[in-house]
């Protein structure tokens, strides 16, 4: 009974169930729409979650995240005293952005529009537009006149209304953003206009030191000197803040955020001293005035005993606040009349431009290689004595020139020296003897005291672009063709190399012969003044022995010290200079002449090396050998003067005590302090001291003198002792001392009531003197007075300017 | 005893195994498994945007949709209790005034004051919650065809006139299965039609597909299928080269970073979701593209989020389930009871299916953007409802499924 229904029903379902063909096309909406789809979808999946995954995780994140930077503050260079050479500063950017402007404006009309009644689209736009023309009006002329842009420029940059990110101005100070801020307050611009944090460099001695400094471009990276070297150390690493940020830009929690803080970068404190930098810059640029110099210039100051070195000029130079400009005022004039000439396209100039600035920015001391002419002598000396193939007793002959193959090389003294031992060939800086000593020597060994005096490789310093030395082939040198490259290296001609890397050969001769590294970096610091590293002083190699050293450095301090020597002209009394001149031919130009002095004080145990250069003084007409105010052109009239008063002041600053003083009549007398003692005491007291002295007024005792105590005055000269009555208040020029012989001088200034110190060799003619002609000083003012013997070509006391070799067919 | 007799009265006009078999056990756990997933991932997509409530919708309440989507679910439960229990026989002979009332409140949608409009659409009644009556529509279409196609043999064959050129062509027609295909036809074109109007693209091609797929399994000939396909495929093709709009649409599918803050924005946001997903996601509830870059992530784009947080192992286990259950699906259509209720279980889970495979095919880019959400994940109460109510239907046809 109970399976009767069933079974009728069953067969009734089964005669109405899905027929054959009906179950084989849902078996294939089966495989369709529950296999096949799903397939195609897992396969695009997984082409993008697997295959695109990295480029679309990069995107999302992009969105999602905002990078915040901090910046590290970039490290202070420092001076080897401690004075700041470079530091870095705060600054902002100003930014605008138009589009974010526009937005706002439509979006505040819109909001408006809610409160109020709904009106119409155009009146919508119409006071959109209104606005908008107030917010470019406001920014173009408030913001032009805070930043000093041109109004016209902003509102160019306002029509960018795609861009939200246009750098009004740059690195604005303090003040100037203080300001900006106030107007974005005042005006509710702070979506339009934004301040981002920025740094720059600053240069408290604008151009001192400035090649060797370098500076930071635009993005704070350092392109020059040591901001270029010391770049990584001194940049630090920058902070980065990643936020999470939903696409309103308010924070979400993410995986992503993570904080890294700002390293400071290290600080770098230099073996450059600025007072003596300062010197030696005085020293380059008022030779480069004095000799009409056209191609700058160059000094170097140095411890011979270690490498350090304590300053290091090159001219032109620049300002690395703003390193674009051009300095030089030669140049400036030089580029002012291409522009005015006329006929070159605004790209030539810039060329012409950029030229100037490549070579203000280059550092002559180790960028570039010149001729060291007879400055190198010394080095080939010592080479001979440490072969022993010279000695001091060796005579060389001078007939005025030599024959060296098809070539006749002549002598700056043209009727010879004569006869003449080591000591006296070097003070003469005699080329037929420096030839000969470089035969005895052979090519073999000269090459290879060239190679151990470090000229075939680079010195160490610290200092990005370091020149190679230009020198022959080692095979044709070591040849026998090579006979007359022996002879003009002998003299230190017709090769070249670096400043830098023939102070640091020399300081090896004079020193004992240790070869030291050169170094511009004591240490680098980090921000705490931990140290990270510390420059020991450091000996390449021994190159010659103490006691070839100690023979060089007494022959070179005959070349400053006597009478007869071509440097004489670098003494200065109460310090003992030895040195080397050099006048080097260049082969570009008959007139082009490098005139140098190297020098080196005290002359027993040197405790600085300056090796100073002018290059290329213009004669007063072509192939004349003396400038327009009548110098000689030589390294012996110009550099030498200028080295002995650099030397001189630089071991004042340094402290060493004047001694064995050498000529009686610049025995300067020091005013003692009077003031307050009896008149008779003061009277008594100078007349001790040799000076003689008038009074003034009517008192007991001295009130006040003339000169103040301290100055340096003459023996025998007046001074004047004030008793009650007020100081003279008198003054007086400064009289034009040029061409006057030491008595002459004197006269001339005690006629007006000044008093002369005299320097240098009083038996020669008015070099320089410290206080320019025309200055109004008062009167009992100490003028110090600098003579030098003038050196004229028959004298020879220099030898190498002039012809000095030619061919001898042409003979 | 005497209410005993009634019973076994009600039992012999309804024997036992008709209405009070098991329903499939399999179809109803995956059922429910993926709703409970989907809720998972509703609250997880939905609750930045709910939160901010950048459009002033849900109070900053983050649970606000979820919380909505939970007690439709509920309610689409018991409602799935209730259909299951239907004996879905009844229906056939519905089938009629079932359409009827679709077709009216179709209509209704144009009723000023009834209908809703949103995006230029008029695809919602406001009564008594705000709801889409092209369900109904589709649920009608399912209906009407399924019963109509499940009595094809009883069809008498029209007859002409052999003689007249017109009655040997009317004869080629019926046998080719013209005259047969003309109800049809007739009833989706009135179904377009309404949707037209609305307008309401998606569900137009929801429609066409499922009427596609009832009458390949109700055993329509393969031609007419090839037929409509070259047709429908010529047609757009012809809507695409000549009309800007669809052109433009068209190259925007193809790269959408065209117009990246426009049109662009959604496709893009939703490839960045995906593809940060990466093999294994970035963590349940760590999603970041639902913080305001992907707009709407709670609803057609919720996908997206299931990628990214899940990734491509989670995203394809979830694809898997939902596999099985459009197999399981089908695999009941097959041992229905009658020809009926296998069509009704093609249509709901073809028209299901498709909606998942169309949903995902938009997310991934696969397909350009149509409105198309995906089943049981995407919020909207009523939509939920209508699944689970079909899902019902469904195993309410496998309760008569003959003990195989």
């Amino acid at each position: 009974m109970a399976l009767r229904p069933g079974k009728r029903e069953q067969n009734n379902a089964q005669a109405q169930r899905i027929s054959g063909k009906g179950m084989r096309r849902i078996l294939i909406l089966m495989g369709i729409f529950g296999v096949l789809t799903f397939l195609v979808l897992f396969g695009k999946l997984w082409q993008l979650q697997v295959v695109r995954h990295e480029e679309l995780e990069r995107r999302a994140i992009n969105q999602q995240t905002r990078e915040i930077s901090s910046t590290a503050s970039r490290g202070t260079i420092y001076d080897t005293n401690g004075a700041v050479l470079a530091i870095s500063g705060s600054v902002q950017n100003v930014v605008l952005s138009p589009r974010d402007l526009e937005e706002s404006i439509k979006d505040s009309v819109k909001e408006f529009d809610e409160f109020k009644n709904k009106r119409s689209q155009k009146a919508i736009d119409a006071e959109t537009e209104e606005k908008l023309a107030w917010a470019y009006d406001t920014i173009a002329t408030e913001l032009s006149e805070i930043l000093d842009i041109e109004e016209e420029d902003i509102r160019k940059r306002l029509t960018k209304t795609y861009s939200a990110y246009e750098v009004l101005a740059k690195k604005v100070e303090d003040d100037v953003a203080d300001r900006v801020r106030g107007f974005i307050v005042d005006n509710d611009l702070s979506r339009a206009v934004y301040l981002t944090s920025d740094s720059k460099r600053y240069y408290p001695y604008g151009t001192m030191a400035a090649q060797v400094i370098g500076f930071t471009n635009a993005n704070n990276v350092g392109v020059y000197g040591l901001e270029a070297k010391y770049n990584g150390e001194l940049s630090g690493e920058d902070g980065l803040t990643i936020l999470a940020k939903n696409a309103r830009g308010t924070e979400m929690p993410s995986a992503y955020s993570s904080f890294t803080d700002a390293v400071d970068g290290y600080n770098v404190q230099t073996t450059i001293d600025s007072t003596i930098q300062m010197y030696a810059e005085k020293a380059v640029e008022e030779g480069i005035q004095k000799f009409d110099v056209t191609n700058g210039g160059f000094c170097v100051v140095m411890d011979p005993k270690t490498g350090a070195v304590l300053a290091m000029a090159s001219y032109p130079d620049y300002d690395p606040n703003d390193y674009n400009a051009i300095v030089d005022t030669t140049e400036l004039a030089k580029l002012a009349q291409l522009r005015q000439s006329g006929g070159i396209t605004q790209e030539e100039y810039e060329k012409a431009e950029s030229e100037v600035q490549f070579r203000q920015w280059n550092n002559k001391c180790l960028n570039t290689s010149y001729e060291p002419g007879s400055t190198f002598k010394p080095i080939v000396v010592a080479a001979a004595l440490e072969e022993g193939v010279v000695s001091e007793n060796s005579h060389f002959y001078c007939s005025g020139a030599v024959e060296k193959g098809d070539w006749i090389i002549r002598c700056s003294a043209r009727r010879g020296h004569g006869s003449q031992n080591l000591r006296k060939a070097v003070m003469n800086s005699c080329n037929p003897a420096l030839i000969k000593i470089g035969e005895d020597l052979t090519a073999e060994k000269f090459y290879q005291y060239w190679q151990d005096f470090g000229f075939t490789t680079s010195t160490g310093i610290e200092l990005p672009g370091e020149a190679p030395s230009v020198f022959w082939d080692e095979n044709l040198f070591l040849s026998p063709a090579g006979e007359t490259e022996l002879a003009t290296a002998s003299f230190g001609q017709r090769f070249t190399t670096t400043p830098i890397k023939l102070i640091t050969a020399l300081s090896a001769v004079i020193n004992g012969g240790h070869l030291m590294e050169p170094y511009v970096v004591q240490s680098v610091t980090d921000q705490d003044g931990n140290v990270v590293s510390y420059h020991e002083p450091t000996e390449v190699r021994q190159v010659i022995s103490q006691e070839t050293s100690d023979t060089v450095r007494s022959i070179m301090e005959s070349v400053v010290g006597e009478r007869s020597g071509t440097g004489h002209n670098a003494a200065v009394a109460g310090y003992r200079i030895g040195g080397k001149t050099g006048s080097s031919q260049t082969l570009d130009s008959k007139d082009h002449i490098i005139v140098s002095f190297l020098g080196f004080a005290p002359a027993d145990d040197p405790e600085i090396i300056v090796l100073l250069a002018y290059d290329w003084p213009q004669p007063v007409s072509p192939g004349a050998n003396k400038t327009a105010d009548g110098v000689y052109i030589s390294g012996g009239s110009m550099a030498c003067p200028m080295a002995g008063e650099l030397i001189a002041h630089i071991m004042d600053y340094l402290g060493y005590q004047k001694s064995g003083v050498t000529s009686e009549t610049t025995t300067g007398i020091t005013m003692p302090q009077l003031n307050g003692t009896p008149v008779a005491d003061a009277q008594a007291a100078l007349s001790k001291l040799g000076l003689n002295c008038r009074t003034v007024g009517e008192g007991e005792a001295v009130t006040d003198q003339a000169p103040t105590a301290g100055s340096m005055v003459p023996q025998g000269s007046s001074v004047v002792l004030y008793l009650g009555a007020p100081r003279s208040e008198d003054t007086v020029l400064v009289p034009d001392l040029s061409g006057m012989n030491y008595e002459q001088a004197k006269a001339a200034l005690e006629a007006l009531g000044l008093y002369l110190n005299a320097t240098g060799d009083t038996e020669g003619t008015v070099f320089t003197q410290t206080i320019t002609p025309d200055t109004r000083v008062e009167v009992g003012t100490t003028i110090e007075v600098r003579f030098t013997t003038p050196a004229d070509q028959d004298t020879g006391v220099d030898s190498e300017t002039g012809n000095w070799a030619g061919k001898k067919q042409e003979e | 005893m005497a209410s005993r007799t009634k019973t076994k009265e009600r039992r012999r006009l309804k024997p036992r195994h008709q209405s009070r078999g098991q329903v499939d056990t399999p179809f109803l756990l995956l059922t429910i498994l993926l709703v409970i997933i989907g809720l998972v991932m509703l609250l997880s997509a939905s609750y930045p945007t709910a939160w901010y409530d950048v459009q002033n919708r849900t109070g900053h309440d983050p649970f606000h949709y979820f919380t909505r989507q939970a007690i439709y679910a509920v309610l689409g439960f018991c409602v799935l209790y209730l259909v299951s229990r239907v004996n879905y026989s009844g229906l056939a002979g519905l089938a009629i005034p079932i359409f009827i009332l679709a077709c009216i409140l179709m209509l209704a949608v144009k009723v000023p004051g009834l209908g809703y409009t949103s995006g230029g659409a008029t695809r919602w009644l406001k009564y008594p919650v705000q709801w889409q009556p092209s369900e109904v529509g589709k649920i009608a279409l399912i209906i009407y065809f399924s019963s109509r196609l499940a009595k094809r043999e009883e069809r008498t064959h029209l007859e002409f006139n052999r003689r007249s050129p017109l009655g040997r062509f009317g004869n080629f027609l019926e046998r080719i299965g013209f005259f047969e295909l003309i109800p049809y036809a007739l009833v989706i074109a009135i179904m377009v039609g309404l949707l037209y109007l609305e307008p309401h693209m998606s569900a137009t091609i929801q429609m066409v597909v499922i009427a596609a797929a009832i009458l390949f399994a109700g055993g329509i000939s393969v031609g007419w299928f090839a037929a409509g396909g070259a047709l429908v495929g010529g047609a757009l093709t012809i809507l695409i080269l000549a009309t800007p709009y669809m052109t433009s649409r068209v190259q925007l599918w193809q790269n959408p970073w065209l117009d990246p803050q426009g049109k662009g924005l959604q496709p893009i946001q939703s490839l960045l979701a995906i593809g940060s997903g990466g093999l294994f996601g970035v963590g349940l509830g760590q999603g970041r593209q639902k913080f305001l870059y992907l707009p709407e992530p709670q609803n057609d784009f919720i996908f997206a989020i299931v990628c990214e947080e899940l990734g491509l192992v989670g995203a394809a286990l979830i694809l898997f389930l939902f596999a099985l259950l459009i197999i399981r699906g089908y695999w009941l259509a097959l041992h229905a009871k009658d020809r009926f209720g296998s069509l009704m279980i093609v249509g709901i889970m073809t028209l299901f299916a498709f909606q998942v495979f169309a949903n995902v095919a938009v997310v991934t880019n696969l397909f350009p953007v149509t409105g198309i959400s995906m089943p049981f994940f995407s919020a909207g109460g009523t939509a939920l409802v209508i699944q689970l109510a079909e899902m019902g239907l469904v195993l309410a046809i496998s309760r008569q499924n003959p003990v195989t």
